[in-house]
């Protein structure tokens, strides 16, 4: 990884280019000016190193400065989500390009995560140097005063630069506080179906959902727990505004023939033809379970309302009094530079923000198409349900 | 320890052999004791009263504390809040009273009896406790599922029947899933205690003209009462917290149970501990009313059974009848454990559990891939060192605290007796939670442990606390203090007949306890989830890796790995001549 950066400085140094010039340049010269230019080359030539470095680009100062810090810490802690293949990429795709620092990663579901951080700040224990997560608990993480402000810590230009992501622009679950980054964002395919029992035409609009005919034959993913229901219904909420959601929501209640909780469970009775059709379901459960040969077929967006774009763990942030920050500082420009986030898309099989990064092995009904309509469901703003939707679907699905 | 031999001695010349030995007051000599009661309200009264209490905090850090009980209104002001507790109750009183007869006449059969086969029945019973909840349940939904499930199939095809006459998502599903766990595991607990009866007692009910099931109603099960109140008390309570099962198979239902509501509240996103402490409370009552209970049954009785005297351990013929009871043994094992047990190994082999119209339906790779994970063998030893250190530390405390409760006069000692019922108030979860703010919110000298397998080992240490105390407690009470007197008289040390007396006799429990907790900081989830780090992974947690990533398949690798390891462990075990006394 450090080979990278050091390729990308060969065509924006300067210093080399002159300092050749300037020796062919003096073969012409006459002796008189020898006399004068000599001494002056031997100036520059004694001095060299040291002209170098001030004439390097501040940030590659900085960058190596940063990893040598970060050597010399040792390690860096994170804090991120529960599952082999995004330890194993993470861990040993970064011993790779810094052998010098151990990455400790600690998988987990994020709000115990986010807890256990809250615990050891009480107790004035530091433990935690950067927190991958969802745009919910990183609310929860900046409310606890507990993050640092991510833009200072982009060094490499190719991380800092907002051409290479999405949009132009880095994205923030709070673009004014800015203190959590979205690295990746996809959209969430609102049903997926039993293959043999349904078309797509049959449920491609949102209130063909409430269909006589799919009465008791639907599987609804739990709204309540955190998770891709949760966002689904916070977007229904928020785009049919709370009357029609209300009435719409109690009629997509009636139609279930269960509410179920195991994000599994639900895609194999699906594809086992216990039930029609599931909203909400588990994207990286989607891919895992397909991979795997279950068949089943996927909505990507309403025609009529579109989609909902979520992050799941796609947010990163620095935390504040980090124990090893100059290795936190090297591990977040690792983890967002091109070659990471490739890594992290192709084991995840979920789109980075990074518009390098290519897309042909991820499914179709995960990638940003131009033209949808889609509703983001991480900005801070949107992340919570009202006091009024809380009731609505615990009066619907409390147990 | 001078204390106790003074008092030894002057208990000699008192009458009655259940009279105590007593403690003088407030004398340094009994600081040792005085001491464990300090650490054991530390380490159990600290975390538990932490965790009420911040249920009624509602500031963030750094903040000024402000108190409210809107989370125990919001937790009680539910209006299914009834229906939720009239499932939990009713699914604890069905399986505890199935289980209950089960038990005691799985372990009537093995220890006293002369049923053929019993090493088999022991040995298939204890595997019963060693599978994992989870993917044996998922192994019942492949039999019994309504829709798909292959016993229903068959037999739909068979009589030609328009509905599956079976259905695992249903009450008695539940109960049924519960069965073999919960079944073996009150076994274990009660078989000891079994196997150390006089057979003295029971020949007496014959000669006096009972017959076999008169002796073993009225003779033998009133004599073992405190192990058999012991572990009905842990079996309903157990599955009042029960929740694994109850999620997979309740909800589908409609069913739901206070674990169920619980789990909710963790899992909200912020999580709302205040609320789920709040129902831990209802559990708290029950607790008091269970230890209210225990003493008013057992109080002032005498329940001892093995003494100074030889005693007979013999076992009783049968006749013809041992057939019927090893039919209904092997019955049991071959239906319950054996049938889901190979369904969820077969599991392991294939792609996705259950699914047999895949192109490709069967595969080795979760075995390669759980074997040729990088932190697989970090997380073994890591697993190995926690279970080793929970099972030898834990029994060992449990075996203090028990002799201290039954027969000391310390001062505090009832106080103990309560702490250590406490635990069963709150699910893993939580215990995980409140060690962690009571270790972060301690000083350094304290803080260290975060993050180490230490730490681990004593939240599972708590964790168990209630069934190695209560277990133990009972095998104390049958063990008469007569032994203690002889041995003081011929000058041995307290600790001498702890060490060589006591824990002898009390060899077979403690052994089943250290397994019990061995095999729960194996397997355990919630109890270490706040607590483990980078450093100090563990199997369990590695399990969790895996279901994060829909692959239960290698996580029931995980599980049956486990399984096999320590039933090898404990075949090795007797076949190097580890067996209870009645075998021997």
């Amino acid at each position: 990884m450090e080979g990278i950066y050091q390729d990308s400085l060969q065509p924006h140094c300067p210093t080399k280019v002159s300092i050749k010039r300037a020796t062919f340049s003096a073969r012409r010269l006459s002796s008189f000016w020898f006399v004068i230019i000599f001494p002056l080359l031997f100036t520059l030539i004694t001095h060299l190193p040291l002209s170098l470095a001030q004439t390097q680009p501040a940030w590659k100062q900085q960058w190596d400065k940063t990893v040598s810090a970060g050597k010399r810490e040792g390690r860096v802690v994170v804090f991120g989500p529960a599952g082999e293949t995004i330890r194993t990429v993470l861990v040993e795709s970064f011993k790779k390009s810094f052998p010098g620092i151990t990455l400790e990663f600690v998988g987990g579901r994020a709000t115990e995560q986010a807890t256990r951080m809250r615990a050891e700040r009480d107790g004035g224990v530091y433990s935690v140097d950067v927190f991958i997560g969802g745009a919910v608990t990183m609310m929860e993480l900046s409310s606890l005063g507990a993050l640092e402000h991510i833009e200072p810590a982009l060094i490499l230009p190719e991380v800092k630069d907002p051409n290479y992501w999405r949009d132009g622009r880095l994205e923030f679950t709070n673009p004014s506080t800015r203190y959590t980054l979205v690295f990746s964002s996809q959209p969430n395919p609102p049903i997926i179906y039993n293959l043999k029992q349904v078309n797509a035409s049959e449920v491609d609009e949102l209130y063909e959902l409430l269909n006589p005919k799919w009465k008791a034959k639907v599987v609804l993913n739990d709204p309540l727990p955190a998770g891709p229901a949760g966002s689904l219904f916070r977007w229904l909420w928020r785009t049919l505004g709370p009357e029609k959601a209300t009435d719409y929501f109690k009629k997509l209640r009636a139609q279930a023939g269960a509410v179920d909780r195991d994000q599994r469970r639900q895609i194999e009775w699906v594809v086992q033809g216990k039930y029609a059709w599931l909203l909400a379901p588990n994207n990286s459960m989607l891919y895992q379970l397909a991979e795997r040969g279950l068949k089943f077929g996927v909505l990507p967006e309403f025609r009529d309302f579109g989609t909902h774009i979520g992050t799941g763990s796609g947010c990163i942030a620095l935390m504040n009094r980090a124990p090893h920050n100059s290795a936190a500082l090297v591990f977040i420009n690792w983890f967002l530079n091109k070659e990471a986030q490739r890594a992290w898309s192709k084991a995840l099989k979920l789109q980075t923000r990074r518009r390098d990064v290519p897309l042909e092995h991820i499914p179709s009904y995960l990638i940003v198409k131009p033209g949808s309509r889609y509703w983001a469901s991480y900005y801070e703003q949107d992340a919570l349900r009202s006091t009024r939707e809380e009731a609505v679907l615990n009066e619907l699905f409390g147990r | 320890m001078r204390t106790l031999l003074d008092s030894a001695r002057m208990e000699l010349a008192w009458p009655g052999r259940l009279r105590r030995l007593s403690f003088p007051k407030w004398s340094w000599r009994s600081l040792p004791a005085l001491l464990l009661v300090g650490v054991l309200i530390a380490v159990l009264a600290y975390p538990v009263g932490l965790l009420f209490v911040k249920s009624f905090v509602a500031s963030r850090p750094g903040q000024p504390t402000i108190w409210t009980i809107n989370g125990w209104v919001a937790a009680f002001s539910d209006a299914r809040l009834p229906v939720v507790l009239g499932n939990t109750f009713s699914l604890a009183l069905a399986r505890v009273t199935i289980t209950s007869g089960l038990a005691i006449f799985f372990a009537w059969v093995v220890t006293r009896t002369d049923t053929p086969l019993k090493g088999f029945i022991e040995m298939s019973l204890w595997l019963g406790f060693f599978l994992p909840l989870l993917p044996m349940t998922m192994g019942w939904i492949l039999l019994l599922d309504p829709h798909y499930g292959l016993i229903n199939k068959f037999l739909s095809s068979l009589f030609a029947l328009a509905e599956s006459p079976l259905n695992i998502y249903s009450y008695w599903g539940i109960v049924w899933c519960h069965l073999a766990f919960s079944t073996s595991v009150r076994f274990m607990l009660m078989t000891p205690a079994f196997s150390a009866m006089d057979a003295a007692l029971e020949e007496a009910g014959l000669v006096c003209g009972s017959n076999r099931a008169g002796v073993l109603m009225r003779v033998t099960i009133p004599v073992l009462a405190p192990t058999v109140l012991a572990s009905t008390a842990l079996g309903f309570i157990r599955s009042l917290e029960s929740l694994e099962i109850e999620m997979v198979l309740g909800i589908p239902a409609g069913i739901y149970v206070v674990p169920t509501k619980i789990w909710d509240f963790v899992h909200w996103e912020p999580p709302f501990y205040d609320r789920a402490t709040a129902l831990c409370s209802i559990f708290l009552l029950l607790i008091f009313l269970m230890i209210w209970l225990h003493r008013v049954i057992l109080g002032g009785r005498d329940f001892i059974t093995v003494s100074g005297r030889s005693h007979i351990v013999e076992t009783s013929s049968l006749g013809r009848w041992r057939w019927v009871t090893l039919a209904l043994c092997l019955f049991f094992i071959l239906v319950m454990i054996l049938l889901p047990l190979a369904t969820l190994v077969m599991g392991t082999f294939m792609e996705v559990f259950g699914h047999f119209d895949l192109e490709r339906v069967w595969t080795a790779r979760h075995w390669t891939g759980a074997f040729t994970d990088p932190v697989f063998l970090r997380s073994w030893q890591n697993t190995m060192i926690l279970g080793l250190a929970a099972a030898i530390g834990g029994s060992l405390i449990y075996a203090v605290i028990s002799y201290m409760i039954v027969r000391t006069r310390v001062p505090g000692r009832v106080v103990i007796d309560i702490l250590s019922w406490l635990p069963w108030a709150l699910p893993g979860v939580l215990i995980s939670l409140a060690l962690l703010w009571a270790v972060l919110g301690s000083g350094g000298y304290v803080k260290f442990m975060y993050g180490t397998i230490s730490l681990l080992a004593l939240a599972i240490i708590i964790k168990e606390m209630p069934l190695g105390t209560q277990i133990i407690k009972a095998a104390v009470q049958q063990i008469s203090p007569e032994l203690e007197e002889a041995s003081s008289a011929a000058g041995a040390s307290w600790l001498q007949y702890f060490r060589r007396i006591l824990l002898p006799l009390l060899k077979p429990t403690v052994v089943s306890v250290a397994i019990i907790v061995f095999i729960s900081a194996a397997r355990d989830i919630p109890t270490v989830l706040f607590l483990s780090t980078h450093r100090s992974r563990t199997l369990s947690v590695l399990m969790l890796d895996y279901i994060a990533e829909a692959d239960q398949e290698k996580a029931a690798v995980l599980g049956v790995f486990l399984v096999f390891i320590i039933f090898a462990l404990l075949i090795v075990g007797r076949l190097l001549g580890f067996r209870r006394p009645s075998l021997q």
